[in-house]
């Protein structure tokens, strides 16, 4: 079988080598800016393509099982790959990790094109974004736990470089944040997520009667429930931490705002998405008794606090969101909210659940990506983030207000795009589980509204600022990526069975073994 | 949003016969009705959009189209049955299902007739009144209103409806802002969404709660949302659920005062006046603001389950048209008298519907419909001609524009109830209804109705003296409107005096058509009700004439005493925009929102930083330990030995 799973994973690493060969060659120079570019443009496109025919052969399959099993066999052992540590390069994916694949295949091409106006260092900055891209594809394509964490940490590091070298401070009366004190801060909340993650991983080896990283053997394994009970709230906060989960938010949005638009777009877009990723397909799928005690079931103040915490960061995210004037943090605040909604997707431990929250994933992914990259182009053109020091631009530039609008409707969950379906369908799922906590998150569909409405009207409505005068409307490339990202946000809005269908056959089995809500 | 998108399953017929037991064998094109507006939009938006001209013949032949499918739909529901056409599944996992479909019963195809009728005269009348170069946009909003809406119409479902509903509210806040280089208009718009969401909160609440009862009763989520099965499904609910049922009702109502502009939520209507003229008549007037008066009739199951909600709506609906007509009195912009006006009527509706009058309250919303957007239209051809909203910048048009000062006359007429005209026949059945009903206190509401009868004669003949009445001069240089926005004023005339006719006491098509239940709910004819009511407005048009008709204006003074006009302006922004100011900018964003981000950043980020800084000073002091000397180590060496010798021999 044509091992497409590594294809993906390996070509953005094959990129980073060619540009990095290719300079040690002095064959690609400083100034060359067309040939970085056109190998990540390349490297990325061969993984979305990939991604595409993932998702579609996944989607026609339909069932609950892992597609695309890759165990590769080494230097004629046999065996495994590391068998000694009980640890194998072993890919596969099952209907959650396949859409995330398609997720992280959209959003590594846009974010090549997003990146087509970078100007400094080209050759360092596509090889740090293509190693992280092919650290993002593996997290999501791998079976392994000892590989898991070892894409983790290649997703991470590069971007602590990104943010601190090709990142922008930010310094106004809200706030003073330098981009190597948001560099700093996100790399240093990654790897406590990371630390916590490796202990479970670790936890879970020793537990293990195979003393395996094995994801499909660790899933048949029923560890003791108090082993479980302690593991759990380690791997789910540490992922919860890479998602943003309050109050370890923080370093998110900082470390959004100061990255470059292209890494904003895949910090929020993918990064976050490896957390909550990590949640229900490590956490909750091999601890799954442990998962159902503390989500919920447990009977005391313990099992309450991730779904408090859940709740904290709907409205929390929202209020704060609601008092920033810089446009990125705006839509960073808004991440912080939505994933909110995503980790009460899964904690309501149902099929309808937490397909929505999985939906969530990608919904939110696609749109903060479309968010950001508008904002980007915003700030290239006007040359400041501050919402107030807009007004009327959408008489300049129509296009871009009309994609604006097109996404800020998206985030505030307008029926047709995708957002809406995911939210709709982590409301009705969770509500019959935790009834009060539901309906004050829905409430924070006013506040979502009232932010991103003002941020609309701020930049682009009212009276043209006289500034801005001579300020020109999107063209060219700009426009390949929001309308890609477009695209799929009202596609899966218009006919969200495509990615449910993904989904659902994984999320079936999960619930039943958490003792969820089946439909 | 359509239906095509979804993957057709196993095409079920549910149809079971809508009406009279007639069962038709094929399903009928509903479909159509919709979806032809929504071909327009997308042929504007990309194709013809640089094409003004082009693009606005063909919203208005794709909304022509649809409403003579919905005509012809309407005809073949009064002589026999329509079929609905089988749902399609929408959204699939397991269990559960969400479908979409397209629900024809005599509600929705009066509906849906009365919405393609007004849509495509205001679709026309738009060809004179907006300028050549908004026209894209402009119709492009249109046409995807008109499929937003008329997808509302004929939603099956919670789900579906509220997918349209919020879809129809992203038309009206486009359509509000149109003029978006008015700090104006981009603030009511943002502002009429706001407010509409927060009566949204309510009708998600409500559509998530009742599958949380559907899974209770054991039914799936697609036949817990259903429409058609709403009544049955209620009896299905165990007894112990079933005290939830009226809270349900009541978060859904939420959503119908959102949209409906029902008071404390009708502050955004007033302000959505901001839109072109021809929006206003259509979305704040005849259609999208009935949505929520709909929606009660719509799922008058879960309402009228018990009767406390149905007290409660007709409580608000009250209220609404009180305090709406008295702001009315008062307003100066010709726009915003007819906007309080139509939040006072969409108040009585309400107040019939809660008072057991089905029939009476949907007949209302369709007659409304009509005479409304004829005097909005109307408005528009004056402000068209003069450039102004003021009423008292304008004054003796009748001799410069006889057509639209004799079809303003008319609908005024039909509005105020003036007898054998449209709103005669409505007003007076609700008038008879809330006489004879069995609804508590439904003489305290019969005396309201009465009164806002009143009120609504007195404000609406100060409008026409003051604007049409030939006593007072008229601006030079003004003129009649064109031949394209003069015929759909005379059309809906015509619809405005002859529609009622349909619902007479005597021979009430409309109620044995459309009815809650058994039927047999209409009342008859009821003579001290048409006397009242003649009284009533009679006494209204004869204030406003001795006040308004002539030069001097000798009583207005009384209005124009220093205090009157102010006390009741005071009244009514504390009521309404002062108390929402003060909730959402002063509470919600100054407060909680600051609140939030201040801790973002001095407690939690503080603490962060906290830590980070300890592990740097940490740093900062051990680093003086490690110099890289073999002298100091050794010192430090010889130093714990030293202690470590001492502490073990002391």
């Amino acid at each position: 079988m044509f091992p497409i799973l590594s294809v993906i994973v390996l070509a953005p690493l094959a990129g980073a080598a060619a540009i990095l060969l290719l300079s040690g060659l002095h064959i690609i120079g400083k100034e060359n800016q067309a040939a970085p570019r056109a190998i990540a443009l390349a490297s990325t496109v061969i993984s979305f393509l990939g991604s595409i025919w993932v998702a579609w052969e996944f989607y026609q399959y339909g069932g609950g099982g892992i597609l695309f099993e890759e165990p590769l066999s080494w230097a004629g052992r046999g065996g495994q790959w590391l068998a000694g540590l009980g640890a194998s390069y072993h890919l596969g994916v099952n209907g959650i990790s396949a859409s995330m694949v398609l997720l992280s295949g959209i959003l590594g091409f846009v974010a090549v094109i997003a990146s087509w106006n970078i100007k400094e260092r080209m050759r360092e900055y596509f090889t740090l974004v293509l190693v992280a891209l092919c650290g993002v594809f593996g997290v999501f394509a791998t079976l392994d736990l000892f590989f898991f964490f070892l894409f983790y940490e290649m997703a991470s590091i590069p971007m602590y470089f990104l943010v601190g070298m090709w990142g922008s401070s930010r310094k106004d009366e809200q706030r003073t944040v330098t981009r190597e004190y948001a560099a700093m801060k996100l790399l240093l909340y990654l790897q406590l997520g990371g630390a916590m993650i490796l202990v479970g991983a670790l936890g879970m080896y020793f537990g293990s009667s195979a003393r395996s990283f094995d994801m499909t053997l660790l899933a048949r394994e029923n560890f003791p429930v108090e082993l479980q009970r302690w593991l759990f709230p380690l791997l789910f906060l540490g992922f919860g931490i890479e998602a943003g989960f309050w109050p370890f938010h923080t370093w998110l949005p900082d470390g959004h705002s100061a990255a470059p638009t292209a890494l904003s777009m895949l910090l929020a877009g993918v990064l976050l998405k490896m957390g909550g990723y990590g949640m229900v397909r490590v956490a909750m799928d091999l601890l799954p008794d442990g998962a159902a005690w503390w989500l919920g079931g447990g009977g005391t103040i313990l099992s309450k606090v991730f779904i408090f915490c859940a709740l904290i960061n709907i409205l929390y995210g929202a209020l704060c969101a609601m008092h920033q004037k810089d446009i990125k943090y705006i839509i960073a605040y808004s991440s912080i909210s939505h994933m909110g909604i995503v980790t009460l997707g899964f904690a309501s431990r149902g099929v309808t659940g937490i397909n929505g929250a999985v939906f969530q994933m990608f919904s939110h992914g696609v749109i903060t990506a479309l968010l950001f990259a508008l904002a980007g182009l915003i700030y290239e053109k006007s040359h400041t983030r501050d919402i107030t020091q807009h007004g009327g631009l959408a008489a300049r530039m129509p296009i871009l207000a009309v994609f604006f609008y097109l996404g800020g409707l998206a985030t505030l969950g307008l029926p047709g795009m995708s957002g809406f379906v995911a939210e709709f369908l982590v409301f009705l799922g969770a509500f019959p589980m935790y009834k009060y906590v539901t309906l004050a998150a829905i409430t924070g569909l006013v506040l979502t509204a009232t932010y991103i409405l003002r941020a609309g009207e701020k930049i682009f409505l009212g009276p043209l600022n006289t500034k801005y005068e001579a300020i020109g409307d999107v063209m060219g490339i700009e426009k390949v990526h929001l309308y890609t990202l477009t695209f799929f946000v009202i596609l899966f809005g218009l006919f969200p069975t495509l990615l449910i269908n993904l989904s659902n056959p994984a999320v079936t089995p999960l619930a039943q073994k958490l003792g969820g809500l089946l439909p | 949003m359509n239906c095509s998108g979804s993957r057709p399953r196993a095409r079920r017929l549910r149809g079971e016969p809508r009406s009279n037991g007639h069962v038709q064998a094929m399903p009928d094109r509903g479909w159509l009705v919709p979806l032809l507006p929504f071909l327009s939009f997308l042929v504007i938006v990309f194709g013809t959009y640089r094409q003004a001209r082009l693009s606005g013949y063909v919203s208005v032949a794709g909304i022509a189209l649809s409403a003579v499918c919905s005509l012809a739909l309407l005809g073949k529901g009064l002589l026999g049955g329509v079929a609905s056409p089988a749902p399609l599944t929408w959204i699939q996992m397991g269990g559960f299902e969400l479908q979409i479909g397209i629900l024809l019963d005599p509600l929705s195809l009066m509906m849906i007739s009365v919405v393609s009728v007004v849509a495509s005269l205001i679709q026309i009348y738009s060809l004179g009144y907006m300028h050549d170069h908004e026209y894209s946009r402009f119709y492009s909003y249109m046409s995807l209103f008109a499929f937003s809406m008329l997808g509302l119409v004929v939603s099956a479902n919670f789900a579906q409806i509220f997918i349209f509903w919020e879809l129809v509210g992203l038309c009206s806040f486009l359509l509000i802002g149109f003029y978006y280089q008015k700090h104006s208009a981009a603030r009511a718009a943002k502002k009429a969404f706001v407010v509409t969401r927060f009566g949204d909160l309510g009708f998600v609440m409500g559509i998530v709660s009742l599958t949380w009862l559907g899974m209770k009763a054991g039914v799936g989520v697609s036949d817990a949302l259903s429409f058609e099965n709403l009544a049955q499904f209620l009896t299905q609910i165990p007894a112990d659920y079933k005290q939830w049922i009226p809270w349900v009702a009541l978060l859904i109502f939420c959503g119908a005062m959102g949209k409906s502009a029902q008071f404390p939520l009708h502050v955004w209507l007033p302000d959505a006046m901001e839109g072109p003229t021809p929006v206003s008549a259509l979305i704040h007037a005849a259609t999208m603001v009935a949505a929520g008066v709909y929606l009660v009739a719509r799922t008058y199951p879960i309402f009228h389950f018990d009767p406390w909600v149905l007290g409660i709506v007709a409580v608000v609906g009250a209220i609404t048209a009180l305090v709406a007509a008295t702001l009315a009195l008062v307003q100066t912009d010709i726009k915003r008298i007819l906007a309080y006006s139509t939040c006072s009527q969409l108040g009585y509706m309400m107040l019939s519907l809660g008072a057991f009058g089905y029939g009476a309250g949907v007949f209302h919303l369709m007659t409304h419909a009509f005479f409304k957007a004829l005097l909005f239209l109307g408005s528009g051809s004056v402000i068209h001609a003069l450039h102004t909203n003021d009423i008292w910048k304008m004054g003796g048009l009748y001799p410069k524009m006889k057509d639209t000062s004799i079809t303003f006359l008319i609908g005024t007429l039909a509005l105020t109830g003036f007898p054998l005209l449209a709103g005669f026949w409505s007003k007076d059945e609700i008038l008879t209804n809330l006489l004879h009903t069995d609804a508590p206190n439904h003489m305290i509401l019969f005396g309201l109705a009465l009164l806002v009868a009143v009120m609504t004669s007195f404000y609406m003949f100060r409008l026409w003296y003051l604007v049409f009445s030939p006593v007072r001069q008229a601006p030079s240089g003004t003129h009649e409107s064109g031949k394209v926005m003069t015929l759909p004023l005379w059309i809906l005339a015509v619809f405005s005096i002859v529609i009622g006719f349909v619902g007479t006491p005597w021979a009430n098509f409309f109620g044995h058509f459309i009815h809650y239940g058994e039927g047999g709910h209409e009342a008859g004819f009821s003579l001290t009700v048409g006397l009242l009511s003649l009284a009533v407005f009679a006494t209204g048009w004869y204030l406003a004439k001795t006040f308004y008709r002539s030069t001097e204006l000798p009583y207005a003074k009384i209005l124009s005493i220093p205090g009157i006009r102010e006390t009741v302006a005071l009244v009514s922004t504390c009521l309404t925009d002062r108390f929402w100011g003060i909730v959402v900018r002063g509470i919600v964003i100054n407060r909680i929102a600051r609140a939030a981000a201040w801790i973002d950043t001095n407690v939690i980020d503080l603490a962060v930083n906290v830590v980070g800084w300890t592990v740097k000073g940490t740093g900062f002091v051990l680093r003086f330990f490690q110099t890289g000397k073999v002298q100091t180590y050794a010192t430090y060496m010889l130093a714990a030995i030293l202690i470590i010798f001492f502490w073990f021999f002391r």
